[in-house]
């Protein structure tokens, strides 16, 4: 953001750490899934049931669309505000 | 040569992982109404205009920017079944074609994805696609049933009040008018439904706006809530289990659900039956159009 948005918009500047932990699960999930909420087998049964595709073509199966949006979390440094452990899949604490 | 009208359908993240039936039914609509919705392949999350823009607006930026591309490198306009998509791509859209600075930047980084976006292509709200690209004229004669009697509470959401200009409500409200159903009118109609307080103190987004809201709404006792957002709709089904009891419940239903009711296609088609709170009395409120 600008400096100038900041001052109008001062509740949208870059949080500092530590993060709370209410907004941890959110990025934790995008890190996770590339979704804010995971797809659980539950609603991929009810999923095929209603007629749809069991998992949209969305980063709930395309590795690649996941390994984009974590390259971009890395290259802007989103997985370090959330203590991201990249081996667990989990943040750190 | 295919000549029907086609949107990249971006479905967001609580939409296909747990409100499957707005998807199916806004699916059956596009099949009826004549327009295509191609799957916007390799999406991922918008992401989210609550947290992810407050905790890292490079990433969410860069993310959204991804997604807006896919739309673009396809030449389809995006259309959003989703409020929250809608606002993260509206604004992520007027940033990136204002800010040729901010684009540039961003675009550095998708070209290492073999990606890049010029700001061509945005985002249409659902609403938008039926009001206007469609038209209620069209839509009204595509129906086999309307409602009859039902009393709607309409939950707009706060993103639909913040482009004045396209006056969302009053599309909203003439759309669920065209269906054959009443508006009733209640004093927390505007108030915010709670979630993006939730995140930080969750006991005032229950207490000082779902709760608000249902007493405000139970007064009325309308037949159904309807309501284009996800995250409203999570909401205020949870604030009706925290606070009224089973036999006051308000069935709470999606745009493309009471659309694709009046269009003909049965509960089960849909998905119904996955409503935590019933919404089958809204079903008993149709009359077949002779």
């Amino acid at each position: 953001m600008s400096e100038e948005e900041t001052k109008r918009f001062p509740l949208r500047r870059p949080l500092k750490s530590p993060l709370p932990l209410s907004f941890k699960g959110v990025i934790t999930n995008l890190l996770k899934f590339g979704h804010i909420q995971e797809l659980l087998d539950f609603w991929t049964e009810e999923r095929s049931r209603i007629g749809l595709e069991a998992a949209p073509p969305t980063a709930y199966k395309d590795e690649k669309a996941l390994n984009e949006v974590r390259a971009i979390t890395k290259q802007t440094k989103l997985d370090k505000k959330v203590a991201f452990d990249w081996e667990r899949k989990e943040p750190k604490v | 040569m295919n000549d029907k009208k086609t949107y990249g359908l971006f479905l967001g993240c609580l939409i296909p992982s747990s409100q499957i039936f707005v998807e199916k039914a806004a699916r059956l609509i596009a099949k009826k109404l004549d327009f295509q919705f191609i799957d916007l392949k390799g999406a991922t999350c918008c992401p989210d205009p609550e947290i992810s823009r407050v905790v890292g607006y490079d990433a969410w930026i860069r993310i959204a920017a991804r997604n807006l591309s896919l739309a673009e490198m396809a030449g389809y306009e995006l259309c959003m079944i989703c409020n929250g998509c809608y606002s993260t791509f509206t604004e992520a859209y007027e940033a990136l074609e204002k800010d040729v600075k901010l684009r540039n930047e961003v675009n550095q980084d998708l070209a290492l994805l073999g990606r890049r976006y010029d700001a061509k292509i945005g985002a249409k709200n659902f609403i938008e696609v039926l009001y206007s690209d469609i038209g209620l004229k069209k839509l009204e004669g595509a129906l086999e049933k309307r409602f009859r009697g039902l009393k709607v509470a309409m939950q707009y959401g706060c993103r639909l009040y913040k482009e004045t200009e396209k006056e969302y409500p009053r599309k909203f409200d003439e759309i669920i008018k065209t269906l054959g159903a009443d508006i009733v009118r209640y004093d927390a109609e505007r108030l915010c439904c709670g979630v993006p307080s939730t995140y930080a103190d969750p006991n005032f987004s229950t207490q000082q706006r779902a709760r608000v809201k249902l007493e405000g709404l139970s007064e009325k006792k309308p037949d159904c809530i309807a309501l284009v957002c996800p995250a409203c709709y999570d909401m205020i089904e949870k604030a009706e289990f925290m606070f009224l009891e089973p036999e006051q419940f308000i069935p709470v239903l999606n745009l493309t659900e009471l659309v694709a009711l009046c269009l003909g296609f049965s509960p089960e088609d849909i998905g119904l039956d996955i409503h935590r709170i019933s919404a089958y009395p809204v079903v008993e409120k149709l009359e077949e159009i002779v």
